[in-house]
């Protein structure tokens, strides 16, 4: 069986002022709406994430009320899998389940009850909010502290285990207080409405500010790391000329996946940075194979262009080209139909995109710009040769040469 | 050509048996009820004994879990540090009668303000106190100086606050009996604790956040026969000694704790702690009793600092012991405490794991002890175990406030589920490429096919044998690498129908269609898994899985699509010359 004949002959390279034009608007208006519209998840934007699965029939909005009156209303709920299941992913993005004006008040009221102990200083944890740092000159009862802060509105201290702890050392008081962290108070709130066994946290995923804005940051220098050492393999491994057309199509491909994310509103999280450079991976594999091709025609010396080499090895490997992408397509549709609900189903649409602009980006963006930069190199190489000649020729007392052999040196390398 | 088929054919049958073999521990794994399974007694008794014991492990989204971020306050705890240092050097001061008016933390600067009446004063002040602490530096002089540590100081107690964490909640861990945690230092500040089938979260976190908790117990030698009076162990506990005392030993500390639980002559209480040497990173720690009197003589809060330090003396000159001081009112119990105990063991206790039991050699007095360690030992050795044991006690006497930085947790319920979803949609997955390729290039397809099935085993296999875990994403990378696998046959097909279709025989072509793809195959797996390692550097978790089985499938691919394809397509291929091949 075959898919495409042999010896197709289509001018993909004619149709490459089309395809940058359109390509160049697509990857201008995808990040351009990047930062609106990026739903970072927990992972990179800091935030409570809960999913709750409930034994009877609720509704989203019945849920978003709940959360809403346990003082979230910031919060998102949405509904995932199939409505018989009866799960929901409740995210925050905050995580500091103190507001400032709670944050004041306990700070006023364990001044004035502690103020018989000598208060050296109360601390609220940058990062998360969940812990005061009490140090006092004298010792102070654990009792005083508690009801402290747990006299003020709105706040509670963590159920279960010591809430107030000493960290007392030598001469040193030293208190730690724990309030109740986000994802106990909405599920609190949760079990609390619609009953202690009838709410299931299945799972919790918080990140605090700090380790979101690392992974982020971690993110941004993988995903360049790995066009950089691509950029450097196939300089190495082919010609440097090729290079610039491998790593702009990788970051078209980049772009695309992106636009998902940003088209669909799916959530932007570690497996989102997986994908992309899984496509990295793909992608490139997809242009080793034609630059592949072109060096082996090349080295037929037919005596053709680098246009025609192009498509030439284009159409040749064309077969290869579909096929490839249609199996690796085959191995999505699986996660793309059984695995709603799931976060594989945003992981195989996400792929699947990023796979067919792998495969367009190959021909129309790492195509073009070798024979850019081809022309490029050799103009380069052609002026720098006529410099010599004139330079030479100065020396030996004669003429600037006009017309040097930086023509033919230019043709020679094209071919 | 014969010969070399033969050992490539039986190259490939041996990988298949080896892997095939590797896989057993897996499937006896996942043959077992849910329930059973994480038992560890309950899957080698499954096992056969000839049978390897590495298994893929599910990954905590998988099989439930929780996995924490812990991050060490260290700007709290040098805070604490300069504040009792001020205090130190009040008594210090106070003792050598050196003039000052007042003496100051400030902690916000990480400083020592000091205050003296003359210039004179201070100046004298200054060159005792560089001389007698050496880790702290002037920052300003005159009637007001002000002294803060040295960066070297901080530098060491920045790393020391985070291990002494690391060592606290390893501590803690091992009294769980989780089965396979992982603790380990990330960041600067940060500790990862991952707990594969724990089921509270509030609890961990609870725990893991309260600081330690150090005691110093006077070790029971005199009583013999304790431990052998206990009756017959069970299973895994067995008798030990060490010269002083008998005691009981497993690897499994919960059994041990529960064995011996109530169980001592009064006034007196088991303690748990490792047997020496085998606290090696990648062994199974032992464990031991130790029997010590109940009475707490000291506690840690008592000391002020405690750091490992060369002997300068001359005997023994240059080895690594560990110095202690401790606060006024701790020095007076101490003097006490070896005074009446001289010749018995001290051990000290780290939230109820007794970390070690030195030998009192006299009394101390004066507030500042030292700990020698005994033992025939390099300097090398020496020099880790005083740091170790330094860590032990700064984690009783400073101990650095720990706040989650990062918490996810996966109940139980969820895991089944998506193991049931993620394997049936990658059985799916699989079977439509195993479908198409059939369909596409017929017996060749099939050949490719044979290839990606045992590519899939190969990958199995070697996740097995690296003990590497299997996650969420980890399941769709091991059908997409198969996928994208495939494009290696896909290759070298399109290659053989081209050479075909420019009239060659079925052995030429076929030659040439592996020798003309091999060098792109080869490229094109490169760059992928240069992408797949980079992903395997900045993942964690999940992720993590997912770069390790792409890595995995890439380098089987190049195993299975180009060598054992050959051989079953050269079986085809064999004593045809002339007659058409399909490919």
């Amino acid at each position: 069986m075959e898919i495409i004949k042999p010896g197709t002959n289509f001018d993909f390279l004619g149709k490459r002022k089309v395809a940058l034009g359109g390509s160049a608007i697509l990857l201008l208006v995808i990040w351009l709406l990047v930062p609106f519209r990026l739903n970072l998840g927990v992972d990179f934007a800091g935030g409570t994430e809960i999913e709750v699965q409930f034994h009877q029939n609720v509704s989203p909005v019945e849920v978003r009320q709940k959360v809403e009156e346990a003082g979230f209303a910031d919060a998102s709920v949405q509904q995932i899998g199939e409505k018989t299941e009866n799960a929901f992913l409740v995210h925050v993005e905050r995580v500091q389940i103190l507001s400032p004006e709670q944050t004041e008040a306990v700070r006023a009221a364990l001044q004035s009850a502690l103020a018989d102990y000598g208060v050296q200083s109360i601390d609220f944890d940058q990062n998360v909010g969940d812990r005061i740092d009490v140090r006092t000159e004298k010792p102070a009862p654990l009792d005083v502290i508690r009801n402290a802060v747990a006299g003020v509105p709105g706040v509670q201290l963590r159920a279960g285990g010591e809430p107030v702890r000493d960290l007392s050392r030598g001469a040193q008081p030293a208190y730690q207080v724990l309030t109740q962290g986000l994802s106990d108070k909405v599920t609190g709130a949760l079990q609390q409405a619609f009953g202690q066994d009838k709410v299931e946290v299945r799972r919790v995923e918080f990140v605090g500010p700090q380790v979101g804005e690392q992974l982020r940051n971690r993110g941004i220098m993988a995903v360049l790391l790995s066009l950089v050492a691509i950029l450097l393999y196939v300089a190495f491994r082919f010609q440097p000329k090729y290079a610039p057309g491998g790593v702009l199509s990788l970051f078209h491909d980049v772009s695309v996946v992106m636009g998902f994310y940003v088209v669909t509103g799916a959530e932007f999280n570690l497996t989102s940075i997986a994908v992309i450079l899984t496509i990295v991976g793909y992608s490139i594999n997809d242009t080793i194979v034609i630059f592949d091709r072109v060096r082996e025609i090349e080295s037929r010396k037919t005596g053709k262009s680098l246009y025609e080499i192009l498509n030439l090895a284009n159409n040749e490997s064309l077969g290869r080209t579909i096929i490839t992408s249609l199996v690796t397509a085959l191995s999505l549709l699986g996660l793309l139909f059984f695995a709603g609900g799931t976060s594989l189903w945003d992981f195989a649409a996400a792929m699947l995109v990023g796979l067919i602009s792998g495969t367009y980006s190959t021909i129309f963006i790492a195509g073009p710009f070798a024979l850019w930069f081809d022309k490029w190199f050799a103009r380069r190489d052609a002026e720098q040769k006529a410099r010599e000649a004139r330079l030479a020729a100065q020396d030996r007392g004669e003429l600037p040469a006009k017309q040097g052999g930086g023509k033919r040196r230019a043709r020679a390398h094209a071919d | 050509m014969e010969r070399s088929w033969y050992v490539r054919l039986g190259l490939v049958l041996a990988v298949v048996l080896g892997a095939l073999y590797l896989l057993i521990p897996t499937f006896v794994y996942f043959s077992l009820p849910q329930d059973v399974r994480n038992d560890p007694g309950a899957l080698e008794a499954a096992l056969p004994s000839w049978a390897p014991k590495k298994r893929i492990n599910l990954g905590l989204d998988l099989q439930g879990g929780v996995h924490l971020v812990l991050g060490v306050d260290l700007d709290k705890a040098e805070q604490d540090r300069i504040t009792r240092r001020a205090d130190e050097l009040r008594n210090w001061a106070t003792e050598q009668k050196l003039a000052f008016q007042s003496i100051r933390a400030q902690p916000a600067e990480r400083e020592v303000q000091v205050t003296f009446a003359s210039e004179a004063d201070a100046s004298a002040f200054g060159k005792a106190v560089t001389n007698y602490f050496g880790d702290m530096e002037q920052r300003s002089s005159g009637t007001t100086s002000t002294y803060a540590f040295s960066s070297e100081a901080l530098k060491n107690f920045r790393t020391g606050a985070v291990d002494q964490a690391l060592r606290t909640i390893r501590n803690r861990v091992d009294k769980w009996g989780v089965s396979e945690p992982t603790i380990a230092k990330r960041g600067d500040n940060g500790i990862l604790v991952q707990l594969p089938g724990f089921k509270d979260p509030e609890q961990a976190k609870d725990l893991l956040g309260r600081t330690a908790q150090l005691a110093f117990k006077i070790v029971e030698d005199g009583r013999q026969g304790v431990v052998e009076g206990l009756g017959a162990p069970p299973e895994g506990i067995t008798l030990g000694s060490d010269g002083n005392q008998t005691y009981l030993q497993s690897t499994d500390r919960v059994a041990l704790q529960n064995f011996v639980q109530g169980k001592a002559p009064e006034g007196m209480e088991f303690g748990i702690g490792r047997v020496e040497g085998t606290d090696v990173p990648g062994r199974e720690p032992v464990f031991r009793t130790y029997l010590l009197r109940s009475k707490v003589e000291l506690t840690g809060d008592r000391l002020t600092d405690a750091r490992p330090l060369l002997d300068k003396s001359g005997i023994g000159s240059g080895k690594p012991y560990v110095g202690l001081t401790f606060d006024t009112e701790g020095a007076r119990e101490f003097e006490r405490l070896t005074g009446d105990n001289i010749g018995r063991r001290l051990a000290i206790v780290l939230d109820d794991t007794v970390d070690s039991a030195p030998v009192i050699q006299s009394k101390i007095a004066g507030g500042s002890a030292q700990i020698t360690l005994g033992g025939a030992k390099s300097y090398n050795q020496l020099l880790q175990e005083a740091n170790e044991l330094s860590l032990v006690l700064r984690s009783g006497a400073l101990p650095a406030p720990v706040s989650v930085l990062e918490e996810r947790t996966v109940g139980a319920s969820l895991g089944p589920e998506l193991i049931r979803k993620g394997s049936l949609a990658a059985v799916i997955g699989l079977a439509l490429v195993v479908l198409f390729m059939a369909v596409y290039y017929k017996m060749a397809g099939l050949i490719a096919d044979v290839a990606l099935l045992l590519n899939g085993v190969l990958i199995l296999a070697a996740l097995a044998v690296f003990g590497a875990t299997l996650t969420l994403p980890g399941i769709a990378g091991f059908v997409l690498t198969l996928g994208m696998a495939v494009d290696a046959n896909v290759l070298i097909n399109e290659r053989i129908r081209e050479e075909l279709r420019e009239g060659r025989t079925a052995k030429v072509a076929v030659n040439n269609g592996y020798g003309k793809a091999f060098m792109t195959i080869f490229d094109s797996n490169l760059t992928t898994l240069i992408a797949g390692i980079i992903l395997l550097q900045y993942g964690t978790g999940p992720v993590r899985g997912f770069a390790v089985t792409l890595i995995i499938g890439l380098i089987a691919s190049m195993f299975t699509a180009i060598v054992v394809t050959r051989v079953l397509v050269d079986a085809r291929v064999r004593g045809r010359h002339g007659e058409a091949l399909s490919v």
